[in-house]
């Protein structure tokens, strides 16, 4: 195998595949980026069983073929080479040289046919959805999915298609058990038959879904095979393993009769969440709010450092209530949110609150009091 | 450092043959008979034993083989760890009317700071014979006390005040230390007393005679605690309980366990007991280990953080038996299994739960309520189907 390339589009295509090898090192080949060259480009593809990605860039292929390298020592070869074009040759044995400018490297692979299959996905179903869409669609619910590998089921972000007040939408859900983020999109996936059912993309998968959404404008497709799904965008493919599992009834936990109702402004709360946190106890990084006629009073305290109060006035009618939060939560959802309002609608300070943004019903938040 | 000039009072209180002596109380007809309390059978080492069982010259850690060749007619208990964690909780309550500058040793045994309760309660004497009385009444067992201006010679003095006394190091604190042998003394193992021993010294006296240069050269950081406790010198304060860290029980097996069903029941019940445990403490831990000996005497452990905190016997459980699996338990022999719990923090406080909330306060609820069931009717009171007779089968399989 024979090709020459250009250093920064080889550069870009390594950086991209560096956070789906695998670094635990209990397989050794999923370490290494499988290179394939042919016509005129050459295919990446990188995989840890769970989440896999193959994308193609432009290359002066001599000779055809395939390798595997240590994709973390091939990035770290390539991002030191000078500007130039990039001579990439193997030779028997998996030996590999590169050759740019006046440096010459020679690294030793292993053969391609180690390497896991990767799926072909010609023939699926594929719908499609809008990049910047995506985006917001995961950016706003991502943060709550579960860290805790034991709650796997709530390790990733949960799909959906459905039918919500006539229109069809899909909607995005995920929790890690103490709040919920919930975001839906007016489009017809009713004919996409996993999503009817309700999938969960495994937490990994989420990051490069969002990574990929991020990359300029333009259409995503997406699809399912099997027990995966699978994310077109240009020249890059990604195939991720569905977390095996139950999503939890979440409609169950989003309260319908909250009866206390107040609009804060997003912002003043926002920031004096951050100031009260600071306060707070390390580890639950618990916050009191009492709410009083029209006004919001917020506080922390930590026995080692002290304590902190502030104010600010708000909508509010309903008797006195004194709840505690983990400031933590609440500024990952009102962080995510535009709209100059946010309504709250709690039941008493042990039941969980509802958070969504004045004017919008595409959105919704739950987060559980915390006692204080 | 005013404070250090007054001279103060600490007792050292220590429970007579504790484990041995409470099975003598909840079996009258132990009473006045030998007693070992150890662990399985006769692979195990003895815990405790009465003095009944001592006038044969039984002593703690010796092994049971042995302990009943020397005593055959003994009657040999497993040990109990929960009835006598719950009779040292009575013990200490009791501790707890005369000071709160506790510090726990172990399940029997403690230091008391009383210096600013004689006001209330008359000297040193006077408090440690109330405790005694007290501990008596209500108990029904025996506590010896040392007093002593320090914790070092309390000690000393509870040893000497055993079994079931009082001594009061005496104002000539020399006639009574001098003539004490060196094993006697705090951080004097058996490889510290050959030495010692090397340089012809027997006694504190004769430790007494040494320099202190000469000790440091010789010992470090040892010789010069020797240099000051043989001068009955112990600035150490009495500091009230330390922070608990972690929870675990451990079991070794009388034959070692090769299925895993049998490895599922000792770790239903380590993890029942060590539930127990957290919910007498009012605690509950984030990071589960398992513990595995195999038989040939290896080790491994596997641990998992669960954020949410662990607490129930039910989820540990289930969480061990997963790192169970992580080992190579079963196709190894394994000789010992244990569970512990750490980063132990307030149970009951702090965030709620979106899903399990209902759940958790049932089994909670339960949990309550088999604690109350074995609290009037003991050990036996109730336990899980799986656990039936898992105790007194020895932990063996067959």
């Amino acid at each position: 195998m024979n090709f020459s390339i250009e250093k920064e589009s080889f550069l870009k295509g390594l950086a991209r595949v560096q956070s789906i090898v695998e670094k635990k090192n209990t397989i050794p080949i999923l370490a290494n980026v499988l290179i394939e060259a042919e016509s005129d480009h050459i295919l990446l593809t990188a995989t840890d069983l769970e989440v896999g990605m193959k994308s193609a860039y432009p290359a002066k292929v001599t000779t055809p073929g395939r390798i595997t390298v240590s994709a973390k020592k091939l990035f770290e070869i390539i991002k030191e080479l000078p500007e130039k074009e990039i001579s990439f040759n193997a030779k028997d044995n998996c030996w590999i040289e590169i050759r740019c400018g006046k440096s010459v490297f020679n690294i030793v692979g292993l053969s391609a046919d180690e390497f896991p299959y990767f799926p072909q996905i010609e023939k699926e179903q594929f719908f499609q959805i809008q990049s910047s869409i995506l985006k917001r669609l995961i950016e706003k619910t991502a943060f709550s999915m579960s860290t805790d590998e034991s709650k796997y089921n709530l390790n990733g972000i949960y799909l959906r298609a459905l039918e919500d007040k006539g229109h069809q939408v899909l909607r995005f859900v995920a929790t890690d058990g103490h709040r919920l983020a919930l975001m839906q999109t007016p489009l017809d996936c009713s004919h996409v038959e996993p999503l009817i059912k309700g999938v969960i993309f495994p937490r990994k998968g989420v990051v490069e879904l969002r990574k990929i959404s991020d990359e300029g404008d333009g259409d995503i497709s997406l699809g399912f095979m099997d027990n995966n799904a699978v994310v077109k965008k240009g020249q890059t493919i990604i195939v991720m393993r569905l977390v095996d599992g139950e999503f939890p009834d979440y409609n169950r936990v989003i309260p319908a009769n909250n009866a206390i109702k107040t609009a804060i402004p997003r912002e003043d709360f926002l920031h004096a969440l951050r100031r009260m946190a600071i306060l707070s106890s390390e580890k639950s990084k618990g916050v009191k709010i009492d709410f009083q006629e029209n006004l919001l009073t917020m506080s922390s305290s930590n026995p080692e450092f002290g304590d902190a109060r502030e104010d600010f006035e708000i909508e509010y009618l309903e008797d006195e209530l004194s709840i505690g939060f983990n400031a933590r939560y609440l500024i990952d959802i009102l962080s995510t949110l535009d709209s100059e309002k946010i309504d709250l609608a709690l039941r008493d300070q042990l039941s969980p609150g509802l958070i969504t943004p004045t004017g919008d019903d595409d959105y919704l938040a739950v987060i559980m009091p915390m006692r204080l | 450092m005013g404070e250090n000039l007054v001279v103060k009072t600490i007792l050292h209180l220590d429970m007579d043959a504790f484990y041995a002596s409470v099975e003598q109380l909840d079996r009258a007809e132990l009473q006045g008979r030998p007693v070992i309390v150890g662990g399985h059978g006769m692979r195990g080492v003895v815990c405790a034993c009465s003095y009944e069982a001592r006038t044969f010259g039984v002593h703690s850690a010796m092994p049971i083989a042995r302990a009943l060749r020397l005593c055959p007619h003994a009657t040999v208990l497993p040990v109990r760890m929960a009835r006598y964690q719950e009779i040292s909780g009575q013990v200490f309550e009791i501790f707890e009317r005369y000071t709160d500058l506790i510090e726990p040793i172990s399940v029997d045994e403690a230091f008391l700071d009383v210096t600013d309760s004689k006001r209330l309660f008359g000297c040193g004497w006077d408090i440690a014979t109330k405790i005694r009385r007290d501990v008596r009444d209500e108990l029904g067992l025996a506590i010896s006390v040392g007093i002593a201006p320090n914790k070092f010679l309390a000690k000393l003095a509870s040893e000497q005040a055993k079994p079931d006394g009082i001594f009061q190091v005496p104002e000539a604190m020399d006639d009574f230390l001098l003539p004490l042998p060196l094993k006697r003394l705090w951080g004097v193992g058996p490889v510290m007393l050959q030495e010692l021993e090397a340089l012809g010294l027997r006694t504190v006296g004769d430790l007494r005679t040494m320099d202190r240069s000469f000790l440091e050269g010789r010992l470090g950081k040892a010789g010069a605690m020797l240099f000051r406790l043989a001068r009955g010198e112990d600035t150490r304060q009495v500091t009230p309980e330390r922070e608990l860290k972690s929870i675990g029980h451990e079991d070794t097996f009388d034959k070692d366990l090769w299925q895993s069903e049998s490895m599922h029941v000792v770790l239903l019940d380590l993890a029942e007991r060590v539930a127990t445990r957290l919910r007498r403490h009012g605690v509950m831990g984030t990071t589960l280990t398992l513990k595995v000996k195999y038989a040939d005497f290896s080790s491994v452990t596997r641990s998992r953080t669960v954020v949410d905190g662990i607490a129930n016997a039910g989820d540990m459980f289930v969480l061990a038996k997963e790192l169970l699996d992580k080992t190579e338990a079963g196709r190894k022999p394994v000789r010992l299994l244990g569970i512990s719990l750490n980063n132990l923090q307030e149970a009951g406080s702090g965030q709620g739960l979106l899903f399990d909330g209902q759940r958790q306060r049932q089994l909670n609820d339960l949990d309550r309520a088999m604690d109350r069931l074995r609290e009037r009717y003991g050990e036996k009171g109730i336990c899980r189907a799986t656990l039936v007779g898992h105790r007194q089968r020895g932990l063996s399989e067959d």
